[in-house]
């Protein structure tokens, strides 16, 4: 119950309220910045003991939270480098020093290295798969590594499997023993003739002739020889004439339905020269009254191709596609989080590192357990409304007045007091 | 929600519509290209307000096919009758003015004049004009033949090479399809250019496309071959160094396989490679051998008999290389129009006599008819002209009925020749109706109707504009609050 207690009672709200305005300052200035959270000040009382007929007031405390766990609204980019997390965690990233903190600001590029780093300088971490699928180390940063997408590696597959169907003509004329595909002399004869594309060890292309021919009622020959070893022009014989070809086989049909007799045999195994063994599977061949007609064709293997693009799909798993369109995974970003991510301590540059009130931190992959999913191709938003820190901001304002008023109040009181000697 | 994703939303529609419009634009300025397939953008939903995901684009599959056979049929079937025109002009001249039967009709008019008038030795004269008349438009009509197959084969030679460009522009075309597909890149100006090209070839070769994965095709011929697969197979051809009658030209191989060579007036062939085969080997070759039945019908006729019947007959008036024998009755030989010739002994501009018409005894005195040395004598003139009217044997080879008279079989050639030609043109008109027909029902289904488009384009304004409002309400309303502030 004094004119000080009450002036000081003014003083402490003053700043408060300034304490205040400066998070709205720093939200507005801060509401266009990826991955920002919004802080606000929040105030508790200060009471001082009071006797029966005398209040002492007290003041204000101001303490700062920031609303870390309040997601951001995606916004979809064009670029598929640009990651942002729907649900909890931050991503782990390093700084130039090797030290590790949390964000959730995800605009990373590709530096001169190929690794790749927000728009604060900071390196996105994850797990390679270098030494096969990793696993997580749930309580600490061991294994991780900085992602770098710069590798030009080229890869090969070699053709192990395929699939061929088809119509035989049922109406054709049987070829003797002897002028068969299988016999490889000059002038040799076949019912229905086609080719496929496969590759070798190294990549290479390499064209297979496949002969069907007709041996007898309802049985096929089925021969496949190597087109580099072809006669020009008239292709029998291949290499020298008598040698087999790479491989044949004898198809039954059901004279029932024209299907595949299944009890016999349904694929065709084919040594590829300087490559695998490749089996080709014909349960879908045919034997009806119609023409040649090819329905399906299908090898597998690819020539020796580069890394497109980058993408990084949902669960962290950053993938390399290949101009052939195969996929490989390279890393796998982690997720962290901790107990209390409102707690976490807010450093430069959108980045959050553990404090004593946080807990401990702990990672995890993305989609399992309570960890959000990453989006490729967007960012998220700071969470700040302006509209709301703009409110917030006149009712600070008044606020703040008001508590002038109190000051004054007291500081004119004092003064009148003051007087009363002359 | 705030006023902040209010406005983000807002924004995002406008991004979203300004993305539809250029849909719609690139939609209008295509709208006259055939081979454009119409364009739309996807929208789906989104946290956020909605988000162009894809771009589409309209195909149908069952009417391309349809095109795609239509085409080949259409395009042999102009080729057929091209190619018959062509024929009817070289071979038997404008009007039929050069053909066989005219000549021969001039010429026995010439031989009825002369059995009139056998002591008139101008007459005679005329009379072997008009034979000469009918032996020239014989050689050239087999040299035009033979001619017209060299050109045809050289036609195929570049139609060949063009086939093999096209399938290498059709290689890098599906490699960008299938990679793009592979990487989600947007393929649809590549999967264009990649029907324009397919149509082009199935002017070539009738193809059925077989679809892969990741948009990849594989194209082989109806008849089986593997036309692409991967990459083009080779579609080979030699050509021949020059045509004789009776010969027949190189085939064409796709990946080692022949192609057939179309049959009949209404043509079975798909495609111009296997009309023009048609053209080079049937057609011409049928017509090749009705010259030559002629030929030997002239050197039969017109043989010298042996009035006491002991010397065998033997060539008279016409004349081939394997004279004085008279070749064999009903069989054909191969080149005989082109062989063909007056015999030298009743050419006057070589020395010889044409009176020998008259009298016979070009071959020796065995063969004299008329042994008084008459000027009247008319028998051996009317014997001629009777023996042209009679039916004799024909190989039926040559595509007409074997017993019939030389004149007749000379008219008839015309006939069957115009036959082929008018199934040919009948065919023609209505493959290039059923052409016509799919080409608009696929149109239809895929093409850009200028109406729809803008229709489409009012709505899209309307969105821009609601959304710009939007933002300007958001804008109000931010700005009173700012206002409050004082």
């Amino acid at each position: 119950m004094s004119l000080y207690g009450m002036m000081r009672t003014g003083v402490s709200g003053m700043s408060a309220q300034a304490t205040r305005l400066s998070t709205v300052a720093d939200n507005i200035a801060n509401s266009g910045t990826t991955g920002y959270k919004s802080s606000k000040a929040e105030f508790s009382t200060l009471v001082l003991p009071s006797t029966g007929g005398s209040y002492n007031s007290g003041g204000v405390t101001s303490t700062i939270q920031t609303s870390i766990s309040s997601q951001g609204v995606l916004q979809y980019t064009t670029s598929t480098s640009d990651l942002a997390i729907s649900g909890d965690g931050f991503f782990v990233v390093q700084d130039s020093s090797g030290a590790m903190f949390l964000t959730r600001a995800g605009s990373f590029v590709p530096d001169s290295e190929g690794n790749l780093v927000n728009a604060a300088g900071f390196k996105l971490m994850g797990y390679s798969y270098a030494n096969g699928t990793p696993t997580v180390t749930a309580n600490g940063f061991n294994g991780l590594e900085a992602v770098n997408v710069a590798s030009t590696s080229l890869v090969a597959t070699a053709s192990t499997s395929g699939a061929y169907s088809a119509n035989l003509p049922a109406t054709a004329t049987a070829v003797a023993a002897g002028s068969l595909p299988s016999d490889n002399v000059a002038g040799s004869q076949y019912t229905a003739k086609t080719s496929m594309v496969v590759y070798d060890n190294t990549g290479g292309e390499r064209m297979l002739d496949v002969y069907f021919t007709k041996t007898g009622a309802n049985t096929r020959e089925g021969a496949v020889s190597d087109r580099a070893d072809a006669t020009p022009d008239t292709f029998f014989p291949y290499g020298t004439a008598g040698d087999p070809p790479l491989a044949t086989q004898t198809l039954t049909f059901d004279p029932t339905n024209g299907q595949l007799d299944t009890s016999g045999f349904t694929d065709i195994t084919i040594p590829v020269p300087g490559g695998q063994n490749l089996t080709i599977d014909l349960a879908g061949m045919t034997e009806l009254s119609t023409g040649f007609t090819t329905f399906d064709a299908y090898v597998n293997g690819n020539p020796p191709s580069s890394i497109q693009q980058v993408e990084i799909s949902q669960d962290g798993t950053v993938y390399a596609q290949y101009s052939d369109g195969s996929f490989r995974a390279l890393y796998r970003i982690p997720l962290a989080t901790v107990q209390s991510p409102d707690n976490l301590q807010v450093l430069p540059g959108n980045v959050f590192t553990q404090s004593s009130g946080s807990g401990s931190i702990r990672l995890g992959f993305p989609n399992e357990g309570k960890f959000g999913k990453v989006v490729s191709g967007a960012l998220e938003n700071s969470n700040v409304d302006v509209a709301t820190e703009l409110t917030s901001m006149i009712e600070a304002q008044r606020s703040y007045t008001a508590n002038s008023k109190v000051f004054q109040t007291g500081s004119e009181l004092m003064d009148i007091l003051v007087n009363l000697k002359r | 929600m705030s006023l902040s994703s209010a406005l983000s939303i807002a924004q995002s529609a406008l991004l979203n519509t300004s993305r539809q419009t250029t849909v719609v634009s690139r939609n209008l300025s295509e709208a006259s290209n055939t081979d454009y397939s119409r364009r739309s953008a996807v929208l789906v939903s989104s946290d956020n307000g909605a988000r162009v995901v894809s771009i589409t684009r309209a195909t149908n599959e069952v009417l391309f096919r349809q095109n795609l056979s239509a085409l080949s049929s259409y395009s042999a079937q102009s080729t057929l009758t091209d190619g018959l025109d062509t024929l009817s002009v070289d071979v038997y001249g404008a009007e039929y003015s050069t053909s066989p039967a005219t000549a021969i009709g001039q010429f026995q008019e010439a031989l009825q004049t002369y059995s009139a008038n056998p002591s008139n030795s101008n007459v005679a004269e005329s009379t072997l004009e008009a034979a000469r008349q009918v032996v020239n438009v014989l050689n050239a009509g087999s040299d035009a033949i033979q001619s017209f197959r060299s050109d045809t084969d050289r036609s195929i030679l570049s139609a060949v090479g063009e086939l093999n460009s096209l399938l290498a522009d059709f290689k890098k075309v599906n490699d960008e399809v299938v990679a793009g597909t592979r990487v989600g890149r947007d393929v649809n100006d590549a999967l264009d250019q990649r029907d324009g090209l397919l149509k082009k070839i199935s002017e070539y070769l009738p193809v059925s496309a077989i679809q892969r994965s990741d948009n990849d095709l594989m194209l082989v011929t109806t008849s089986g071959a593997t036309l692409f697969e991967t990459v083009p197979r080779e579609v080979t051809f030699t050509p021949s160094t020059g045509f004789s009658p009776g010969s027949t030209g190189n085939g064409i191989y796709v990946d080692g396989v022949p192609i057939a060579a179309g049959t009949g007036g209404n043509t079975s062939a798909g495609g111009k490679l296997s009309a023009m085969l048609q053209l080079r080997d049937t057609v011409s070759a049928g017509m090749q051998a009705q010259l030559d039945e002629i030929a030997r019908g002239l050197i039969t006729s017109f043989a010298e008999k042996d009035p006491s019947g002991v010397q065998p007959d033997a060539a008279g008036l016409f004349t081939w290389p394997g004279a004085p024998a008279v070749p064999a009755a009903g069989t054909l030989v191969d080149g005989l129009a082109q062989m063909i010739s007056i015999n030298a002994a009743f050419d006057s501009t070589k020395g010889g006599d044409p009176k020998l018409l008259r009298d016979g005894g070009a071959n020796g005195a065995a063969y004299v008819s008329n042994t008084s040395g008459g000027a009247a004598y008319s028998d051996l003139l009317l014997g001629y002209a009777q023996r042209m009217e009679q039916p004799m044997a024909f190989d039926s080879a040559a595509g007409i009925q074997a017993s019939i008279s030389l004149s007749n079989y000379s008219t008839e050639t015309i006939s069957w020749f115009e036959g082929v030609r008018q199934d040919s043109s009948r065919a023609a008109e209505s493959k290039s109706a059923l052409l016509s027909r799919t080409q608009e029902a696929l149109s239809n289904a895929t093409g850009v109707n200028i109406d729809e488009e803008m229709t489409l384009m009012l709505d899209l304004e309307h969105t821009y504009q609601a959304s710009a409002r939007l933002m300007r309400t958001v804008d109000d309303m931010l700005a009173s609050l700012l206002n409050a502030l004082g």
